[in-house]
């Protein structure tokens, strides 16, 4: 197994974070061009963490519901994120993690497995820059919850480049956008699982530069809202982030449970109607947007619904039962999602016409847990 | 980067997994038959329950109205027996919460609870203020703490009930929120009789029986817990100096209790009262032992419950009756776990990415 060891030196560090801002000081973030190269007879490939009996793996399903990828993972894991070069699957362990796995899912060969630096922890979510050369993770001092997002150099065997603050503790959730990081920083000081500061939690959104890690904006929840954790978000393209959210207060409040945020404006915190704001339990575990950016789905666990939500218009849309319904993903079809279970199901959603469609899965992936997050790629 | 890029996890190894794993899909003993499982289950508990629901709360509605048509205190008693007999018929199906009574929030608009802001007292207030008429169109848009059977309660079992009830809109309200539970309850009542046929023949295809027997797993095993943390540790608090009557369901009309023995009674008949039943399930398992100490959990929470002689509102402030409470308290937490077992015996997940958060 190969094992990133030069992660540690100061000297080495500096050297990647020359190189980095070398990089980003000739403007080489180059676009996307195309998911993969060799994508001649292309079939989606749906890529989660998914656990059992305390065994834990990163699985990929194709469209029969066969499995292609099946990889051993050493504890369980959170969210996956794909290479836009390679076919590569980075996947998080679940906070508070020790590992970031890169596997190739064409053919399930691992590519690093890298370690957390000593007395950071890694929070469960990862991305890669639009041109692949950079790794981006949230993570937290041990000691105090202290945000940091930690980019690391893909070429240099993932060796930390740059090291910037969150501007809040216990980042969750980051996206990376024209050379903008966004962090959900969720506000709440964790010791291994246990909560330590609910009494004054400060969730804030946070927009870095990619380049130094420049605060541009930070938004807080408002006081009277503190404790909501700002823990997930997708972005659409006319830049409306929509955000999904956590509730650490009485059990008894009717809280918001998404918002939206758009640079330089306050956040707009959307309650679905009573009722069914109290089925989601003051707990979302995920949200993606369709392919047109339009709808973003956000899954409650807890509550055994996913709801939509309309974001141009600012409102509820409409909502589907889903037991422990958690993992989210678009499908190129608008207003279709994917939805996975902890029960191991996979559903078709569309909200639109209110379809739900259980998929077929060969019935070992459906023993398994289909974990937090999935995503969908093509091989 | 080819530098980076070891082949450590040869094919064999992912092809050992699935083996592996297929072999885990297969070690329970030996599958139990859902569709006739879930047949009985439907048939001789959940359909009759929901009948039961549905005449009390057609009662209830007529009571409401001859109350309304000349308030007296004969006819408000009678309408507080008949409010009584329906919230627990409601207690006693309340524990299903999948299908029909998830509809429109069917299941908030019945009992909105608990409601730790008192939305409810606001709501009725403003109601009661309004002149709109009570009519459908008016529950289509109404908070659903005006909905249900905590609105209902407030208006009959208030100190000065009969006296609210003479004057101003109470009556009015009370006759129009006792006739709305009476439709949503008939509606759901109507709705499973048709589920019943479709979705819980004995001829239903396995796999999505054993989907369906999960719902059915969930509503025996989720309330214990609910019923433990909201039902009596919150009003309980930490000690009978601390504790919050008002927190508990119920505490108008004084059932707390009442409520709690419903909910256990129909768990326990959900657990063993019926043709096909997880009890049985369990001895087929092999695991007759724990079978026997989930019956004899439920046994001694009935005889723990029976015991506590005052109402829940006074007990939870007696040092006496408070160590029973917590006693019960434990005793629900024991067989939260030994359900949780049962499930485990069985197969049956019921959550994982709802037990935990991320």
């Amino acid at each position: 197994m190969f094992l990133v060891s030069n992660w540690g030196s100061t000297a080495v560090m500096e050297t990647n974070r020359r190189r980095f801002m070398g990089l980003m000081a000739a403007g080489l973030m180059l676009p996307v061009t195309g998911v993969l190269a060799n994508t001649g007879r292309s079939r989606p490939l749906l890529i989660s963490a998914a656990s059992h009996a305390n065994r834990h793996w990163l699985l990929g399903t194709d469209d029969t519901g066969a499995t292609r990828l099946h990889y051993p993972l050493p504890s369980r894991a959170h969210h996956v994120e794909l290479h836009p070069r390679q076919p590569w699957v980075a996947v998080a362990a679940r906070r508070p993690g020790d590992y970031i796995e890169v596997v190739d899912y064409q053919n399930g060969h691992q590519i690093a497995r890298i370690p957390v630096d000593p007395g950071y922890l890694f929070n469960g979510h990862v991305v890669f820059s639009d041109d692949g050369r950079w790794l981006v993770s949230t993570e937290e001092r041990a000691s105090d919850s202290a945000g940091q997002v930690v980019i690391r150099d893909v070429e240099q065997s993932f060796a930390i480049a740059e090291r910037y603050s969150t501007g809040g503790i216990g980042p969750h959730e980051l996206l990376l956008h024209n050379n903008e990081l966004i962090i959900a920083n969720g506000g709440i000081h964790t010791h291994g699982r246990e909560k330590l500061n609910l009494d004054s939690m400060e969730p804030s959104l946070a927009y870095l530069d990619f380049a130094s890690g420049r605060l541009n904006e930070q938004v807080f929840m408002p006081a009277e809202h503190f404790q909501l954790s700002i823990r997930h978000m997708d972005l659409n393209p006319d830049g409306i982030l929509a955000i999904a959210m956590q509730y650490q207060g009485d059990s008894g409040d009717h809280k918001p449970l998404v918002a939206l945020h758009r640079r330089g404006q306050p956040l707009q915190l959307l309650a679905a109607p009573e009722a069914i704001n109290r089925q989601m339990k003051q707990y979302c575990g995920s949200i993606r947007l369709d392919s047109s950016g339009q709808i973003a789905a956000v899954s409650s666990p807890r509550g055994h619904v996913v709801t939509f939500w309309d974001l141009p218009r600012a409102r509820f849309l409409t909502m589907m039962h889903c037991r422990d319904g958690c993992g989210l993903s678009a499908t190129g079809q608008p207003g279709e999602f994917l939805a996975s279970s902890g029960l191991g199901h996979l559903y078709r959603m569309n909200p639109r016409t209110h379809e739900r469609e259980r998929l077929p899965l060969d019935p070992a992936a459906a023993r398994l847990h289909w974990d937090h997050h999935m995503k969908l790629a093509s091989v | 980067m080819q530098s980076t890029h070891t082949r450590m996890w040869p094919v064999w190894l992912a092809a050992t997994a699935l083996v592996l794993l297929a072999g885990l899909a297969h070690a329970s003993p030996q599958e139990p038959d859902w569709p006739h499982f879930n047949h009985q289950l439907v048939q001789q508990h959940l359909l009759p329950r929901y009948a039961q629901l549905d005449s009390t709360a057609t009662a209830l509605s007529q009571a409401s109205a001859t109350l309304c048509r000349a308030p007296n205190q004969q006819a408000l008693q009678t309408a507080r027996e008949a409010w009584f007999d329906s919230m627990q018929a409601w207690q006693g199906i309340q524990h299903v919460q999948f299908g029909p009574v998830q509809f429109l929030m069917r299941n908030f608009s019945l009992e909105f609870w608990p409601d730790r802001k008192n939305i409810g007292a606001r709501q009725l207030r403003q109601t009661l203020a309004s002149d709109l008429p009570y009519d459908d169109e008016f529950f289509r848009h109404a908070s659903v703490s005006i909905q249900g059977f905590p609105a209902l309660e407030r208006l009959l079992f208030d100190d000065n009930a009969l006296q609210h009830l003479q004057q101003g809109r109470s009556c009015e309200l009370t006759t129009a929120i006792a006739a709305h539970i009476a439709q949503i309850s008939q509606a759901i009542h109507q709705e499973w009789q048709t589920k019943a046929l479709n979705e819980f023949s004995p001829k239903q295809d396995t796999d999505t029986a054993a989907d369906l027997a999960v719902e059915l797993m969930a509503s025996l095993v989720e309330p214990i817990e609910v019923i433990r943390d909201s039902k009596l540790l919150k009003p309980m608090a930490d000690s009978t100096q601390t504790a919050k009557p008002k927190l508990l369901e119920s505490h108008r009309s004084g059932s707390s209790l009442a409520n709690i023995r419903s909910n256990l009674a129909a768990l326990n008949e959900l657990y063993q009262g019926t043709d096909a039943s997880v009890d049985q399930l369990l001895q087929q398992a092999d695991a007759a032992e724990l079978a026997r100490d989930i019956r004899l959990s439920f046994t001694n929470l009935d005889r723990a419950l029976s015991q506590i002689s005052s109402p829940l509102k006074i007990a939870v402030a007696q040092p006496e009756a408070h160590v029973q409470l917590v006693k019960i308290s434990t005793q629900l937490k024991q067989l939260n776990d030994q359900l949780h077992s049962a499930m485990d015996v069985l197969g049956i997940q019921l959550g994982f990415n709802s037990r935990d958060g991320d």
